[in-house]
């Protein structure tokens, strides 16, 4: 029955058989009009305001709650129909039609009501408009924070990667490369500096035992032992090796490693690779040459052994049998024959001058220097004193000795230098009645430069490096005695002083010794 | 026999006559025994006999074949018989490292052969008067 109700009203939703409202306002004019407009402007702002509710939603994403929207939305569209139907009913009487509508909105309402209700703690939940105000805030702070942080971050990576930069170049200058062996992944890292010096592209694989296949092979029981020991023992190591490049090239390297270790247990080796082949390669030749100015040396020392020796006996005994002969047969020779006999006897004389001064001239440059201040002065008077033993010693020798600077150097050397410098003064002035020398010092810049000034014979200047040559005379050995080293020893000695000698002079007028230590 | 002055250990048969000869000039009575190498030398120190063929001077030759004078001068010094002998190092050389070498094993002097024979006479037989007149003294 109620079925058929409900079919009767639904059939007869625009029956017309009741009087339009108009009727109840008595088509009163301000009555009808205010009621009709009053419905239709509400209609329409109703109809409006849902539109905008599904703008909204459809324009704002990720918004909570769509189905509320959408609920009020339905909802505020039922209340516009209804205002709709009841300013229609003013003339059309379709009143099943208006309760069917507010039947619909009661329906809309209770269900808006209900799902409001249902979503009440979530929307609780939806933070105010100041609320996320304030999260925005913090989260803008946050992300300042993080941005700041990131930029740092980045900072630091920029110094590191200048840092990695400056080490690979300093790497590459130094021919110093860095490796790493991890023996759990069995992986080795090594740095741009060792692939360049195995002559490998940088970023090839490597693993431990290729590292060591990369040495030659006498070296590679070496390698293996010092690394087994780093690894056992966790002994560091330092050594010097021939690696074999990818080209076969060899080159000397210096290598260093040690263990790493994680909880007491060695994990993995870390150290250095050295280019080193230049300075071994430069020092192994140097150490060549050395031994082989050693074995010259040497030679060299037995030979002037040996003269000293074996020269001079035989020397010794013509010598000694003509002065015999001379002594206590010179009768039983005729003049001729003692003439001869006076030959033999001063040329051995002379030889054995020579073999002496050859034998201290090498004995020079062996011996080594031992140094100490010289009170110079002191020197000149002791050699002063002993001049008048040397055979070319002249009473009318004038000596001056001016006040003269210390100086350092081997005493006994220099006192050979300095008494070779005045004998040769006064041999050179012997035809001089009046030999003056004189002995002084000059200062040029940080040096002090000592002088001996003779008024001999002088010397043209053209041959003044020639007589600092051994065996270089410029005068026969008639006009004056010597066997052409005495020069040669001073020049040995000053160089080996580090110092330097060279000469004034003029012939006839005499010559100017100068030299500095 | 006369009892022994001088014992010259020299190779060199010119040596050791020129020096014979320089000190028989100087000391007419002087006995010498001339010794040709260091193994004879050795021999005769070992040989620990007759007083009378103690000398009262060592002439030692430093440059000898075989045995050098040094290696004379190590096996005859720890020698009881010799050990307060004067001994003197002849020698051609002027190599500073023999002269060390010769002082350090307790020579008495040490004399560079010079190639003048009358320098060497008058030398060797300086040594040899000064060293027999010091024994003599010390004999008395």
């Amino acid at each position: 029955m109620y079925f058929l109700w409900v079919v009767d009203f639904l059939k007869n939703l625009t029956n017309d058989r009741f009087m339009p409202h108009g009727m109840c306002y008595q088509w009163q004019p301000a009555t009808l009009w205010s009621n009709v407009i009053g419905d239709s402007i509400t209609a329409l702002s109703y109809f409006l305001i849902p539109a905008f509710l599904v703008y909204f939603v459809s324009k704002r994403k990720n918004i909570e709650m769509k189905g509320i929207f959408v609920m009020f939305a339905i909802f505020i569209v039922s209340c516009g129909a209804v205002h709709t139907i009841s300013a229609v009913n003013v003339w059309i009487p379709y009143y099943n039609l208006a309760g069917f509508m507010k039947l619909t909105m009661a329906f809309v309402s209770m269900a808006t009501l209900a799902l409001l209700y249902l979503n009440m703690p979530k929307a609780l939940k939806i933070p105010s408009p100041s609320e996320l105000q304030d999260i925005n805030e913090k989260l803008k702070a946050e992300i300042d924070e993080k941005n700041k942080l990131q930029k740092e971050l980045e900072n630091q990576r920029e110094q590191l990667q200048k840092t990695v930069q400056l080490l690979n170049s300093t790497q590459e200058a130094a021919n110093i490369g860095s490796w790493k062996v991890d023996f759990k992944t069995g992986k080795s890292v090594w740095s741009n500096q060792v692939y360049r010096i195995h002559g490998l592209d940088i970023g090839s694989p490597t693993i431990l035992k290729d590292g060591i296949n990369y040495y030659r092979e006498d070296f590679r029981d070496r390698v293996t032992e010092v690394i087994e020991r780093a690894r056992i023992e966790g002994k560091s190591w330092d050594e010097e090796w021939v690696l074999v490049d990818i080209t076969g090239k060899e080159i000397w390297v210096r290598t260093t490693g040690f263990a790493t270790y994680e909880n007491d247990q060695v994990v993995g080796l870390e150290g250095l690779i050295i280019d080193i082949d230049q300075q071994k390669r430069a020092a192994i030749s140097l150490e060549e040459q050395a031994i082989e100015l050693q074995e010259s040396n040497d030679e060299l020392e037995s030979f002037s052994y040996s003269i000293s020796h074996d020269m001079r006996a035989p020397l010794r005994a013509i010598n000694g049998y003509a002065e015999i002969l001379k002594d206590e047969y010179s009768e039983a020779l005729d003049k001729e024959g003692n003439r001869i006999l006076g030959i033999i006897h001063s040329s051995a004389l002379k030889l054995g001058e020579l073999i002496d001064d050859i034998l201290a001239f090498s004995r020079l440059g062996r011996k080594e220097l031992s140094k100490s201040t010289i009170k110079m002065n002191n020197l000149f008077k002791q050699i002063i004193e002993e001049l008048p033993d040397s055979k070319y010693w002249n009473e009318n020798v004038k000596i001056d000795i001016a006040k003269l600077p210390d100086c350092k150097g081997d005493e006994a050397m220099l006192k050979q230098a300095l008494y070779n410098l005045l004998e040769n003064a006064i041999k050179y002035s012997s035809g001089n009645e009046n030999i003056k020398i004189a002995v002084g010092s000059i200062s040029k810049g940080a040096d002090e430069v000592y002088f001996i000034k003779d008024n001999g014979i002088g010397i043209n200047m053209e041959y003044k490096d020639k007589i600092f040559g051994v065996f270089q005379r410029l005068h026969s050995a008639k006009a004056y005695e010597g066997t052409g080293v005495g020069l040669a020893i001073v020049r040995k000695i000053i160089e080996r002083h580090g110092g330097e000698i060279w000469l004034e002079s003029e012939e006839g007028k005499g010559s100017t010794f100068y030299f500095k230590l | 026999m006369k009892n022994l002055d001088i014992v010259l250990i020299e190779d060199d048969d010119n040596d050791a006559e020129l020096a014979i000869l320089a000190l028989k000039k100087s000391i007419p009575t002087v006995e010498i025994i001339r010794l040709r190498d260091g193994e004879e030398a050795i021999e005769f120190f070992e040989q620990n006999g007759d007083i009378k063929q103690k000398p009262k001077l060592i002439l030692l030759d430093l440059k000898m074949p075989k045995i050098d004078g040094l290696e004379v001068l190590r096996k005859i010094r720890s020698n009881d018989w010799v050990k307060n002998l004067p001994i003197v190092m002849l020698t051609s050389s002027r190599e500073h490292k023999d002269i060390v070498e010769s002082y350090n094993l307790g020579i008495n002097s040490y004399v560079v052969k010079p190639v003048s024979f009358k320098d060497f006479a008058d030398t060797i037989s300086s040594i040899g008067r000064y060293w027999l007149s010091v024994n003599e003294e010390s004999t008395k």
